[in-house]
Protein backbone atom coordinates (compact mmCIF):
# COMPACT_ATOMS: atom_id res chain seq x y z
CA UNK A 1 0.00 0.00 0.00
CA UNK A 2 1.54 3.48 -1.09
CA UNK A 3 2.21 6.18 1.69
CA UNK A 4 -1.17 8.01 2.97
CA UNK A 5 -1.32 11.44 1.42
CA UNK A 6 -2.76 12.38 4.86
CA UNK A 7 0.28 11.40 6.66
CA UNK A 8 2.13 14.76 5.46
CA UNK A 9 -0.60 16.48 8.16
CA UNK A 10 1.11 14.99 10.55
CA UNK A 11 2.39 17.67 13.49
CA UNK A 12 5.27 17.01 16.07
CA UNK A 13 4.28 16.55 19.49
CA UNK A 14 5.25 18.55 22.40
CA UNK A 15 3.71 20.91 19.58
CA UNK A 16 6.19 23.71 18.09
CA UNK A 17 5.77 26.67 20.07
CA UNK A 18 4.32 29.92 18.28
CA UNK A 19 4.21 32.58 20.80
CA UNK A 20 0.69 34.22 21.21
CA UNK A 21 0.11 37.88 21.42
CA UNK A 22 1.61 39.63 23.71
CA UNK A 23 -1.44 41.14 25.45
CA UNK A 24 -3.51 37.96 25.12
CA UNK A 25 -0.20 36.16 27.06
CA UNK A 26 -0.54 38.65 29.70
CA UNK A 27 -4.23 39.01 30.00
CA UNK A 28 -4.44 35.33 30.67
CA UNK A 29 -1.59 35.22 33.46
CA UNK A 30 -3.66 37.88 35.27
CA UNK A 31 -6.24 35.85 34.74
CA UNK A 32 -4.77 32.54 35.62
CA UNK A 33 -3.33 34.47 38.68
CA UNK A 34 -6.61 35.43 40.42
CA UNK A 35 -8.50 32.67 39.57
CA UNK A 36 -5.42 30.50 41.75
CA UNK A 37 -5.74 33.47 44.11
CA UNK A 38 -9.62 32.70 44.39
CA UNK A 39 -10.61 32.36 48.11
CA UNK A 40 -13.07 29.95 48.14
CA UNK A 41 -12.36 26.60 45.81
CA UNK A 42 -15.44 25.92 43.99
CA UNK A 43 -15.83 22.76 42.45
CA UNK A 44 -15.12 22.57 39.12
CA UNK A 45 -17.94 23.34 37.27
CA UNK A 46 -16.45 21.50 34.17
CA UNK A 47 -16.48 18.02 36.04
CA UNK A 48 -19.75 17.47 36.36
CA UNK A 49 -20.67 18.53 32.74
CA UNK A 50 -17.71 16.34 30.97
CA UNK A 51 -17.99 12.44 30.32
CA UNK A 52 -15.99 10.93 32.65
CA UNK A 53 -14.03 9.51 30.21
CA UNK A 54 -12.32 12.59 28.99
CA UNK A 55 -11.34 13.59 32.33
CA UNK A 56 -7.61 15.27 31.57
CA UNK A 57 -6.34 14.10 34.78
CA UNK A 58 -7.70 10.27 34.30
CA UNK A 59 -6.65 10.45 30.35
CA UNK A 60 -3.60 9.27 28.70
CA UNK A 61 -1.64 11.35 26.68
CA UNK A 62 -1.96 8.96 23.30
CA UNK A 63 0.68 11.36 21.74
CA UNK A 64 3.42 9.13 20.58
CA UNK A 65 0.51 7.65 17.63
CA UNK A 66 1.79 4.18 18.17
CA UNK A 67 0.42 3.34 15.14
CA UNK A 68 1.51 6.40 13.04
CA UNK A 69 5.14 6.46 11.55
CA UNK A 70 7.85 8.13 13.77
CA UNK A 71 7.27 11.92 14.15
CA UNK A 72 8.43 13.94 11.46
CA UNK A 73 5.04 16.01 10.76
CA UNK A 74 6.34 18.94 8.38
CA UNK A 75 5.47 22.30 10.01
CA UNK A 76 6.16 25.10 7.62
CA UNK A 77 4.01 27.69 7.02
CA UNK A 78 2.24 26.98 10.29
CA UNK A 79 3.48 30.00 12.17
CA UNK A 80 2.04 32.48 8.97
CA UNK A 81 -1.94 32.49 10.33
CA UNK A 82 -2.59 34.85 7.60
CA UNK A 83 -2.26 32.13 4.73
CA UNK A 84 -4.88 29.74 7.16
CA UNK A 85 -7.75 32.54 7.23
CA UNK A 86 -11.16 31.29 6.27
CA UNK A 87 -11.46 32.25 2.45
CA UNK A 88 -15.09 31.23 2.21
CA UNK A 89 -18.41 33.38 3.32
CA UNK A 90 -19.14 31.38 5.44
CA UNK A 91 -16.26 30.91 7.84
CA UNK A 92 -15.72 35.01 7.17
CA UNK A 93 -18.99 35.38 9.03
CA UNK A 94 -19.10 32.73 11.63
CA UNK A 95 -19.04 34.14 14.96
CA UNK A 96 -16.62 32.99 17.73
CA UNK A 97 -18.80 33.26 20.51
CA UNK A 98 -21.61 35.23 21.49
CA UNK A 99 -21.78 35.92 25.20
CA UNK A 100 -24.28 36.91 27.42
CA UNK A 101 -24.20 40.28 29.49
CA UNK A 102 -26.22 40.59 31.99
CA UNK A 103 -27.46 43.88 33.74
CA UNK A 104 -28.25 43.06 37.40
CA UNK A 105 -29.51 45.57 40.15
CA UNK A 106 -27.27 44.65 43.01
CA UNK A 107 -24.31 42.77 40.57
CA UNK A 108 -23.14 41.66 43.42
CA UNK A 109 -25.70 39.82 45.36
CA UNK A 110 -26.52 38.75 41.40
CA UNK A 111 -23.04 37.16 41.25
CA UNK A 112 -23.55 35.43 44.85
CA UNK A 113 -26.96 33.67 43.60
CA UNK A 114 -25.16 32.76 40.32
CA UNK A 115 -22.40 31.10 42.15
CA UNK A 116 -25.30 28.96 44.52
CA UNK A 117 -27.78 28.32 42.22
CA UNK A 118 -25.25 27.17 39.20
CA UNK A 119 -21.89 27.09 40.43
CA UNK A 120 -20.87 29.95 38.86
CA UNK A 121 -17.27 30.74 38.81
CA UNK A 122 -16.48 34.90 39.22
CA UNK A 123 -13.14 35.22 36.75
CA UNK A 124 -13.50 38.83 36.85
CA UNK A 125 -14.59 41.46 38.98
CA UNK A 126 -14.36 45.60 38.15
CA UNK A 127 -15.73 47.75 41.25
CA UNK A 128 -15.99 51.05 41.32
CA UNK A 129 -14.63 52.38 44.88
CA UNK A 130 -18.02 53.29 45.16
CA UNK A 131 -18.68 49.17 45.22
CA UNK A 132 -20.73 49.27 41.88
CA UNK A 133 -19.81 46.84 39.87
CA UNK A 134 -18.84 47.83 36.34
CA UNK A 135 -17.76 44.95 34.70
CA UNK A 136 -17.88 41.24 36.14
CA UNK A 137 -17.47 38.05 34.44
CA UNK A 138 -18.45 34.58 35.33
CA UNK A 139 -18.49 30.84 33.84
CA UNK A 140 -20.85 28.00 34.66
CA UNK A 141 -19.10 25.00 33.83
CA UNK A 142 -16.35 26.53 31.85
CA UNK A 143 -18.95 28.60 29.83
CA UNK A 144 -18.42 32.48 30.27
CA UNK A 145 -21.63 35.23 30.64
CA UNK A 146 -20.49 38.84 31.72
CA UNK A 147 -22.64 41.03 34.09
CA UNK A 148 -22.61 44.23 35.65
CA UNK A 149 -24.60 46.72 38.21
CA UNK A 150 -27.09 48.74 36.83
CA UNK A 151 -25.69 52.08 34.99
CA UNK A 152 -28.74 54.30 33.49
CA UNK A 153 -26.37 56.92 32.75
CA UNK A 154 -25.34 54.96 30.16
CA UNK A 155 -28.85 53.16 29.52
CA UNK A 156 -27.39 50.05 31.22
CA UNK A 157 -30.82 49.21 33.27
CA UNK A 158 -32.07 45.72 34.53
CA UNK A 159 -35.09 43.60 34.15
CA UNK A 160 -35.81 44.45 37.53
CA UNK A 161 -36.42 48.19 36.62
CA UNK A 162 -37.59 47.44 32.77
CA UNK A 163 -40.47 45.05 34.12
CA UNK A 164 -39.57 41.58 32.39
CA UNK A 165 -36.94 40.57 30.17
CA UNK A 166 -37.60 39.75 26.19
CA UNK A 167 -35.66 36.78 26.05
CA UNK A 168 -34.19 34.08 28.36
CA UNK A 169 -31.05 32.04 29.28
CA UNK A 170 -30.58 28.80 27.75
CA UNK A 171 -28.80 26.92 30.03
CA UNK A 172 -27.35 22.93 28.94
CA UNK A 173 -26.00 21.21 31.48
CA UNK A 174 -25.21 17.51 32.41
CA UNK A 175 -28.18 17.06 34.65
CA UNK A 176 -30.96 19.67 34.51
CA UNK A 177 -32.50 18.10 37.66
CA UNK A 178 -29.62 18.84 39.82
CA UNK A 179 -29.25 22.03 38.43
CA UNK A 180 -33.07 23.39 38.16
CA UNK A 181 -33.13 22.30 42.33
CA UNK A 182 -29.93 24.14 43.08
CA UNK A 183 -31.39 26.98 41.41
CA UNK A 184 -34.93 26.53 43.07
CA UNK A 185 -32.97 26.53 46.67
CA UNK A 186 -30.89 29.13 45.69
CA UNK A 187 -34.05 31.59 45.48
CA UNK A 188 -35.13 31.21 41.71
CA UNK A 189 -38.68 30.69 41.16
CA UNK A 190 -40.47 28.04 39.04
CA UNK A 191 -42.46 29.31 35.94
CA UNK A 192 -42.14 25.40 34.10
CA UNK A 193 -41.44 22.45 35.69
CA UNK A 194 -38.79 20.43 34.53
CA UNK A 195 -40.24 18.03 31.42
CA UNK A 196 -39.40 16.10 28.61
CA UNK A 197 -39.84 18.13 25.45
CA UNK A 198 -40.47 17.18 22.22
CA UNK A 199 -37.12 19.04 21.02
CA UNK A 200 -35.23 16.72 22.53
CA UNK A 201 -34.20 17.81 25.66
CA UNK A 202 -35.61 17.56 29.16
CA UNK A 203 -36.34 20.75 30.18
CA UNK A 204 -37.62 23.66 32.77
CA UNK A 205 -37.30 27.30 33.53
CA UNK A 206 -37.19 29.19 36.34
CA UNK A 207 -37.00 32.80 37.00
CA UNK A 208 -33.67 34.42 38.78
CA UNK A 209 -34.19 37.12 41.89
CA UNK A 210 -32.53 39.52 39.06
CA UNK A 211 -35.72 38.68 36.75
CA UNK A 212 -33.61 36.55 34.18
CA UNK A 213 -35.42 33.88 32.81
CA UNK A 214 -33.25 30.51 32.35
CA UNK A 215 -34.46 27.68 30.80
CA UNK A 216 -32.32 24.81 32.11
CA UNK A 217 -32.18 21.85 30.22
CA UNK A 218 -30.08 18.41 29.57
CA UNK A 219 -29.99 16.70 25.83
CA UNK A 220 -32.02 13.50 25.93
CA UNK A 221 -31.66 12.92 22.61
CA UNK A 222 -30.23 13.88 19.14
CA UNK A 223 -32.68 15.30 16.11
CA UNK A 224 -32.19 15.16 12.62
CA UNK A 225 -33.62 19.19 11.28
CA UNK A 226 -36.09 16.99 9.55
CA UNK A 227 -37.68 14.95 12.74
CA UNK A 228 -37.39 17.90 14.54
CA UNK A 229 -39.87 19.58 12.00
CA UNK A 230 -41.92 16.51 12.08
CA UNK A 231 -42.79 16.61 15.88
CA UNK A 232 -42.77 20.64 15.57
CA UNK A 233 -45.77 19.68 13.20
CA UNK A 234 -47.23 17.09 14.88
CA UNK A 235 -47.34 18.88 17.56
CA UNK A 236 -50.21 20.97 15.93
CA UNK A 237 -52.25 18.17 15.01
CA UNK A 238 -52.56 16.69 18.52
CA UNK B 1 -2.80 32.41 46.14
CA UNK B 2 -3.78 29.87 48.45
CA UNK B 3 -1.27 29.54 51.36
CA UNK B 4 -0.80 26.17 51.55
CA UNK B 5 -3.88 24.98 50.07
CA UNK B 6 -4.00 21.15 48.65
CA UNK B 7 -3.55 22.62 45.47
CA UNK B 8 -0.92 25.47 46.66
CA UNK B 9 2.07 23.72 45.13
CA UNK B 10 0.46 23.02 41.73
CA UNK B 11 -0.95 26.49 41.53
CA UNK B 12 2.53 27.52 41.66
CA UNK B 13 3.81 24.85 39.16
CA UNK B 14 1.32 26.22 36.82
CA UNK B 15 2.67 29.79 36.88
CA UNK B 16 6.17 28.71 36.60
CA UNK B 17 5.61 26.30 33.43
CA UNK B 18 3.51 29.30 31.92
CA UNK B 19 6.00 30.69 30.04
CA UNK B 20 7.07 28.00 28.48
CA UNK B 21 4.09 25.81 28.16
CA UNK B 22 1.52 28.75 26.61
CA UNK B 23 3.67 28.78 23.21
CA UNK B 24 3.23 24.70 23.13
CA UNK B 25 -0.84 25.32 23.88
CA UNK B 26 -1.42 27.87 21.33
CA UNK B 27 0.92 26.47 19.15
CA UNK B 28 -1.09 23.03 19.43
CA UNK B 29 -4.50 24.90 19.53
CA UNK B 30 -3.42 27.61 16.03
CA UNK B 31 -2.63 25.03 13.62
CA UNK B 32 -6.56 23.20 14.81
CA UNK B 33 -8.27 26.70 14.66
CA UNK B 34 -9.53 28.38 11.82
CA UNK B 35 -8.95 32.29 13.15
CA UNK B 36 -6.15 33.14 16.18
CA UNK B 37 -9.62 34.16 17.68
CA UNK B 38 -10.66 30.72 18.23
CA UNK B 39 -7.35 29.70 19.27
CA UNK B 40 -6.73 32.01 22.16
CA UNK B 41 -10.29 31.68 23.39
CA UNK B 42 -9.42 27.58 23.03
CA UNK B 43 -5.68 28.23 25.09
CA UNK B 44 -8.05 30.50 28.03
CA UNK B 45 -10.35 27.60 28.68
CA UNK B 46 -7.83 25.22 28.61
CA UNK B 47 -5.61 27.40 31.38
CA UNK B 48 -9.00 27.91 33.38
CA UNK B 49 -9.67 24.17 33.35
CA UNK B 50 -6.15 23.52 34.66
CA UNK B 51 -6.46 25.70 37.26
CA UNK B 52 -10.04 24.72 38.70
CA UNK B 53 -8.43 20.73 38.23
CA UNK B 54 -5.01 22.13 40.59
CA UNK B 55 -8.15 24.27 42.86
CA UNK B 56 -10.08 21.00 43.16
CA UNK B 57 -6.39 19.37 44.34
CA UNK B 58 -6.84 17.07 41.43
CA UNK B 59 -3.58 17.03 39.63
CA UNK B 60 -0.80 14.94 40.10
CA UNK B 61 1.85 17.22 37.93
CA UNK B 62 1.34 20.05 35.91
CA UNK B 63 3.01 19.33 33.10
CA UNK B 64 2.78 20.55 29.16
CA UNK B 65 1.74 17.04 28.34
CA UNK B 66 -1.45 17.55 30.28
CA UNK B 67 -1.97 20.87 29.45
CA UNK B 68 -1.91 19.34 25.81
CA UNK B 69 -4.57 16.74 26.92
CA UNK B 70 -6.75 19.59 28.32
CA UNK B 71 -6.44 21.39 24.84
CA UNK B 72 -7.85 18.61 22.84
CA UNK B 73 -10.52 18.35 25.05
CA UNK B 74 -11.26 21.60 24.68
CA UNK B 75 -10.72 21.89 20.90
CA UNK B 76 -13.33 18.24 20.71
CA UNK B 77 -15.84 20.34 23.01
CA UNK B 78 -15.35 23.20 20.33
CA UNK B 79 -16.21 21.06 17.21
CA UNK B 80 -19.59 18.95 19.17
CA UNK B 81 -20.68 22.61 19.72
CA UNK B 82 -20.01 23.99 16.35
CA UNK B 83 -21.35 20.38 14.96
CA UNK B 84 -24.72 21.01 16.95
CA UNK B 85 -25.09 24.90 15.74
CA UNK B 86 -24.33 23.37 11.82
CA UNK B 87 -26.21 20.73 11.75
CA UNK B 88 -28.45 21.95 9.78
CA UNK B 89 -25.82 23.33 7.32
CA UNK B 90 -24.34 19.76 7.22
CA UNK B 91 -27.66 18.19 5.95
CA UNK B 92 -26.53 19.93 2.57
CA UNK B 93 -23.51 19.70 2.59
CA UNK B 94 -23.10 16.04 3.70
CA UNK B 95 -21.64 13.82 1.39
CA UNK B 96 -23.53 10.79 0.43
CA UNK B 97 -22.31 7.20 0.15
CA UNK B 98 -22.51 7.34 -3.68
CA UNK B 99 -19.83 10.27 -3.76
CA UNK B 100 -17.58 8.33 -1.43
CA UNK B 101 -13.86 8.55 -3.42
CA UNK B 102 -10.97 7.45 -0.96
CA UNK B 103 -8.54 7.68 -4.00
CA UNK B 104 -5.60 9.50 -3.61
CA UNK B 105 -3.48 8.46 -6.81
CA UNK B 106 -3.91 11.52 -8.83
CA UNK B 107 -3.33 13.58 -5.59
CA UNK B 108 0.21 15.28 -5.70
CA UNK B 109 2.09 15.66 -2.14
CA UNK B 110 -0.32 17.76 -0.06
CA UNK B 111 1.06 21.32 0.64
CA UNK B 112 0.41 21.94 4.34
CA UNK B 113 -0.76 25.52 4.69
CA UNK B 114 -3.24 25.12 2.08
CA UNK B 115 -4.11 21.61 3.49
CA UNK B 116 -4.87 23.46 6.73
CA UNK B 117 -6.65 26.33 5.34
CA UNK B 118 -9.08 23.43 3.63
CA UNK B 119 -9.10 21.45 6.31
CA UNK B 120 -10.77 24.60 8.32
CA UNK B 121 -13.09 25.00 6.11
CA UNK B 122 -14.88 21.02 6.25
CA UNK B 123 -17.96 20.76 8.84
CA UNK B 124 -16.89 20.24 12.22
CA UNK B 125 -17.06 16.56 13.02
CA UNK B 126 -14.83 15.96 9.62
CA UNK B 127 -12.56 18.43 10.98
CA UNK B 128 -12.03 16.74 14.22
CA UNK B 129 -11.95 13.17 12.68
CA UNK B 130 -9.16 14.46 10.81
CA UNK B 131 -7.64 16.72 13.23
CA UNK B 132 -7.11 13.91 15.58
CA UNK B 133 -6.30 11.00 12.90
CA UNK B 134 -3.76 12.60 11.37
CA UNK B 135 -2.39 16.01 12.80
CA UNK B 136 -2.59 14.19 16.47
CA UNK B 137 -1.79 11.01 15.34
CA UNK B 138 -3.97 9.10 17.10
CA UNK B 139 -5.18 5.51 16.47
CA UNK B 140 -8.39 4.85 15.31
CA UNK B 141 -9.84 3.71 18.55
CA UNK B 142 -8.15 7.06 20.51
CA UNK B 143 -9.86 9.17 18.39
CA UNK B 144 -13.36 7.08 18.36
CA UNK B 145 -12.58 7.41 22.50
CA UNK B 146 -12.25 11.37 22.07
CA UNK B 147 -15.37 11.48 19.68
CA UNK B 148 -17.53 9.35 21.91
CA UNK B 149 -18.20 6.73 18.80
CA UNK B 150 -17.49 3.32 18.43
CA UNK B 151 -14.38 2.47 15.92
CA UNK B 152 -16.61 1.26 13.35
CA UNK B 153 -18.57 4.13 13.28
CA UNK B 154 -14.93 6.79 13.45
CA UNK B 155 -13.51 4.50 10.47
CA UNK B 156 -16.99 5.36 8.98
CA UNK B 157 -16.54 9.11 9.64
CA UNK B 158 -12.98 9.04 8.51
CA UNK B 159 -13.55 7.76 5.19
CA UNK B 160 -16.46 10.39 4.65
CA UNK B 161 -14.37 12.82 5.92
CA UNK B 162 -11.29 12.02 3.54
CA UNK B 163 -13.71 12.16 0.76
CA UNK B 164 -14.76 15.89 2.08
CA UNK B 165 -11.26 16.70 2.52
CA UNK B 166 -10.26 15.17 -0.94
CA UNK B 167 -13.15 17.45 -2.71
CA UNK B 168 -12.56 20.48 -0.90
CA UNK B 169 -8.99 20.23 -1.63
CA UNK B 170 -9.05 19.80 -5.36
CA UNK B 171 -11.93 22.82 -5.11
CA UNK B 172 -9.73 25.03 -2.77
CA UNK B 173 -9.80 28.17 -4.60
CA UNK B 174 -6.27 29.05 -3.35
CA UNK B 175 -4.66 26.31 -5.47
CA UNK B 176 -1.28 27.53 -6.98
CA UNK B 177 -3.35 27.13 -10.64
CA UNK B 178 -6.42 28.76 -9.37
CA UNK B 179 -5.22 32.46 -8.72
CA UNK B 180 -1.10 32.00 -9.71
CA UNK B 181 0.23 30.76 -6.41
CA UNK B 182 0.29 34.28 -4.94
CA UNK B 183 -0.31 32.37 -1.35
Amino acid sequence: MTADPLDALRQPMPPTPVTPRAAFADALRTRIEAALAGADAAPDPDAAERDPRRDPESEQVPDQGPDQGPDQGPDEGSDDRSNSMPTTPTTLTTAVSLTPYLCCKDAAAAIDFYVRAFDAVEVTRLEEPGGRIGHAELTIGGVPFDLADEYPEYDVISPETLGGTPFSLNLEVADADTVFAQAVAAGATVLRELSDQFYGYRAGQVVDPFGYRWSIRTKLEDLSAEELDRRFRALDES
Amino acid sequence: MPAGGPGADHAGALLAVYDDALPQVYGYLVRRCPTTALAEDLTSETFMAAVTSIRRGAVRAVTVGWLITIARNKLVDHWRRHEREQRGLQMVHNVTATEIVDEWADVEELDLPRALTVLHTLGPHHQAALSLRYLDGLSVRNVADQLGRTEHATEALLVRARTAFRKAYAEDPGRPDANGGDR
